[in-house]
């Protein structure tokens, strides 16, 4: 179903993409509406495009920010983790067509190696494009998630809105050594995985909570 | 098939166009032997190119650029025109697998001034970049994305149209029509789009029904009304 006018009016508007997207999530909680997956990735995929388009049109905006970190403190919380891991190489798993939090890793750690991996096409050629748009030094990768070696990379990130993360998880801490982020719920447990709730669920929808 | 797809997979940039030409079965694709696993292979570049192809369409236009041709996106909109849409008078227009730059919804807008168009397709990024490329074009109220998986239209949902559009890649294609046909109000019409030289890509329409025509009808419409055969794009040609 189509975005109801009010949120496509938001989401549209000129506001900057992040602040629309939290002026979004404010409507929805006036409205006390109940979201689905399908709404909340609406808001969310139309935030990120419309991030994407802005960064192909008009270059570096002026910083990087985590507009869906609506309680704050997600950066920070990734940063007291992975600062302590020697010559970072990161696997960002569903960072979609604007991978902010993978830009605001690439501005905390330089030198780091970073590789995006999403299994959308668009979300492939978007972020690719903006990658290279801002000179970011990012690698892309289009696949499924669940496909990918992660055992050369000592880091990986996996975004709130991966679904089959339990799988996923499990799969990582398998198959290499390294320190699994992960945004949402999921049934696993490791002193390797550091969780941070989200409100989305192991199927990458929106949680009950 | 096999040596196709490593040949093709070899190469730093995949066209479209060239995709087209190796696989049609009317002419290089002919002799090729199938292989299940290639298929796949091969399928998942179509998808790509196809898509590739549809996106940057539509970020060029989002950047400034002057929306490209529908040539430019491998695709015709005569034949469309000239068989449903010119005919067909049409206010509210479902189109099923929309895209990102709907070069046939864009088509339409230009030449009739009444025509709504709401699109769906199961790619957010897809919708979500025809949104803005719709506003961008002035064309908001008039060409309306969301995602959406057709076979999950309500009945209520589908009675909305006075017509629809199915494009070439949309899957089950024949299942969504037996759908749409099921619940469409009466009289409401339906297109199918189709690529009979990739049929192993493409869905052929299979269905047969009053109130719906099938890109094979439509150039059948167009040879004897025309008396010339409907000029194809490269790579899809028939003979």
């Amino acid at each position: 179903m189509p975005l109801p006018t009010k949120y496509l009016d938001i989401v549209l508007s000129d506001l900057e993409p992040g602040k629309a997207y939290q002026k979004c999530m404010q409507e929805i909680a006036s409205d006390s509406r109940d979201v689905d997956y399908g709404f909340t990735e609406a808001i969310v995929y139309a935030t990120e495009v419309r991030y994407a388009v802005d960064a192909l049109t008009k270059g570096r905006p002026d910083h990087f920010w985590n507009f869906g970190d609506l309680k704050g403190g997600a950066d920070d919380w990734h940063f007291s983790i992975l600062d302590d891991v020697k010559n970072l190489n990161i696997a960002f798993v569903g960072g979609g067509p604007y991978p902010v939090s993978a830009f605001i890793l690439r501005e905390r750690y330089p030198q780091a190696s970073i590789t995006c991996i999403d299994n959308h096409i668009a979300a492939h050629i978007l972020s690719t494009a903006v990658i290279e748009k801002l000179d970011l030094g990012i690698a892309t990768c289009f696949t499924e998630a669940i496909e990918v070696d992660y055992s050369p990379f000592n880091a990986v990130v996996i975004a709130a809105m991966v679904s089959g993360k339990d799988e996923l998880v499990k799969k990582i801490l398998e198959k290499s050594s390294a320190t699994v982020i992960v945004r949402g719920d999921v049934d696993v447990d490791h002193d390797r995985l550091h969780r941070l709730n989200s409100g989305f669920d192991n199927d990458g929808s929106v949680g009950a909570s | 098939m096999r040596e196709l797809v490593k040949r093709l997979a070899g190469l730093e940039h995949l066209d479209y166009t060239q995709l087209l030409i190796e696989t049609n079965v009317f002419g290089r694709g002919k002799n090729l032997r199938r292989d299940h696993s290639a298929l796949d292979a091969l399928r998942e570049m179509m998808s790509l190119v196809e898509s590739d192809c549809d996106y940057q369409a539509a970020r060029r236009v989002l950047q400034g650029e002057p929306l490209c041709s529908p040539e430019d996106m491998k695709v015709g909109c005569e034949l469309e025109w000239e068989t449903f849409f010119s005919r067909g008078r049409f206010e509210s227009l479902l189109y099923i697998g929309s895209g990102a730059c709907p070069a046939i919804a864009l088509f339409v807008l230009k030449r009739d001034s009444k025509i709504v168009i709401d699109g769906i397709d199961i790619a957010p990024e897809a919708t979500n970049l025809c949104l803005q490329l719709a506003a961008r074009m002035g064309l908001r109220e008039r060409l309306c994305p969301s995602t959406q998986d057709a076979l999950t239209l309500s009945p209520d949902q589908i009675k909305a149209y006075d017509s629809f559009f199915i494009s070439s890649a949309v899957r089950p294609k024949n299942e969504i029509i037996l759908r749409l046909l099921e619940h469409k109000r009466n009289g409401a019409k339906i297109y199918g789009r189709e690529d009979e030289s990739h049929p192993d890509f493409y869905e052929l329409v299979t269905v047969r029904h009053p109130d719906l025509l099938a890109a094979r009808e439509a150039r059948s419409i167009w040879l004897r009304e025309k008396g010339t055969r409907y000029p194809m794009p490269a790579g899809c040609e028939l003979t």
